[in-house]
């Protein structure tokens, strides 16, 4: 992002930016930068919270009254916003932010993986459990009028028809052929993305802490449901089945199950090493 | 962010192998007038598209260096994310845009005289874009150019 900065500020219009890894702004170096200590996917700081997203907007605003730079400052919160520090929030509370100790968690001190178990090949409780969460989704649409559910190009309704599409991956019952103009394995990803946004945004409406601090929306999806399992078997499938003369860094399969959940903290890295 | 010290090994890695292009010294353009008559845009490289919008190609490893264009006065209701990462929460902007895309922040600040106007195009990149010949030959230049077009007096950059 520094790069297209430093690029339009010397095309002659000024610039100013939030720095989300101050790391890669020390690197990149661009005119105007503000850090901010928020998880990705929050620059602004919290959703519904209008007072700390003026904050941050005035004080990045306020860096364009420098006479000269590069400028690159941390956002200092307020008391009132300080519980919206990422250190608070590493995604998964329960396995963040510097480690997962399965073990520790359940409290039986084996270090095995935790409520997730491997995938066992039954729809039923899947399709039961997509049909409770449907009520509560459809609540969701109601109250913020949208969803991220897109990719597949499915409806919201169209959610066990995705589900069943990635069990039958997993089953290998899959016939290899296009499905709503993609290819079967981008079609699964798809798939697999607009699940993960219907069961979350589902969660939203159960679980108001989840506003604030999105650890909890993901303990539930990756330790309480029985989604979980089949996401991570259909990341298994994807490296399985991909043709690394295709796609030799496994990305379809990248960026599913969050660092820290999966089996005992298994991620891409394992998966890289072993192969 | 987390600290790069607080995050596990494994997103410290994978955070610190990113390639960082530096030259040097920025250019500085400073403000012309004061801040209270200067139009604003916003660059997001949070992948944010229309869902009219062609998806951002997510399969090349060295990311998609196009860009979308948003209307600032595009219903939150069609905007999605064509750049999916388990690395970044997208629950919050399941719950306000502005957290993401400060849309209504930046209206009220116009309206309290802070701001002198909002643009009526913001623009969309992915984020984690490789491909730097066609980021910085094509794609910004282009974009800069729409900004001067629309008069736009500052861009402020928001990641994801």
């Amino acid at each position: 992002m520094g790069v297209i900065q430093r690029q339009i500020e010397a095309f002659g219009i000024a610039t100013t930016s939030i720095s989300l890894v101050r790391r890669f702004t020390e690197l990149v170096r661009p005119p105007r930068a503000l850090w901010v200590p928020f998880p990705f996917g929050r620059p602004l700081g919290a959703p519904g919270n209008a007072a700390v997203q003026r904050f941050v907007l005035l004080s990045v605003l306020a860096l364009l009254r420098r006479s000269n730079g590069p400028v690159l400052e941390d956002l200092v919160l307020p008391q009132e916003f300080d519980h919206l520090d990422a250190k608070y929030q590493a995604l998964g509370s329960k396995c963040g932010p510097t480690s997962c100790d399965f073990g520790a968690i359940l409290g039986s001190g084996s270090g095995e993986s935790l409520r997730q178990k491997a995938y066992d090949r039954r729809f039923e409780p899947i399709q039961q459990e997509i049909a409770r969460l449907a009520v509560l989704h459809r609540r969701y649409r109601e109250r913020y009028h949208r969803t991220q559910i897109s990719a597949s190009r499915l409806e919201s309704e169209g959610m066990i028809e995705a589900a069943q599409a990635v069990h039958r991956f997993v089953c290998a019952e899959s016939t290899g052929s296009e499905r709503c103009g993609m290819a079967e394995k981008r079609f699964i990803r798809s798939a697999i993305d607009d699940l993960k946004a219907f069961y979350l945004e589902a969660r939203i409406v159960e679980d108001d802490g989840g506003i604030e601090n999105a650890a909890s929306l993901n303990d539930w999806l990756w330790l309480d449901t029985h989604m979980s399992n089949l996401l991570v078997a259909a990341r298994d499938r994807l490296i399985e089945v991909t043709d690394r003369s295709e796609d030799p860094n496994w990305i379809l399969a990248r960026g599913i199950v969050p660092r820290g959940y999966g089996k005992s903290g298994y991620t891409m890295t394992h998966v890289l090493e072993r192969s | 962010m987390p600290r790069l010290e607080d995050l596990d090994e494994e997103s410290r890695e994978f955070l610190s192998s990113f390639q960082c292009r530096s030259d040097g010294d920025p250019a500085w353009t400073p403000l012309s007038k004061p801040l209270s008559q200067c139009k604003v845009a916003v660059i997001t490289t949070s992948g944010l598209i229309r869902r009219t919008d062609e998806p951002f190609e997510l399969t090349n490893p060295a990311g998609d260096p196009s860009y979308r264009v948003i209307p600032a006065d595009t219903d939150p209701a069609e905007l999605t994310f064509s750049h999916v990462s388990t690395n970044w929460d997208r629950t919050g902007s399941a719950i306000d845009i502005n957290v993401v895309m400060p849309f209504d922040r930046l209206r009220e600040l116009a309206r309290e005289g802070v701001i002198g106007s909002v643009a009526d195009r913001f623009y969309s990149f992915m984020g984690a874009i490789f491909q730097f010949d066609r980021l910085i030959g094509e794609s910004t230049p282009e974009v800069s150019r729409l900004l001067r077009e629309a008069e736009v007096d500052i861009a402020l950059l928001v990641p994801t």
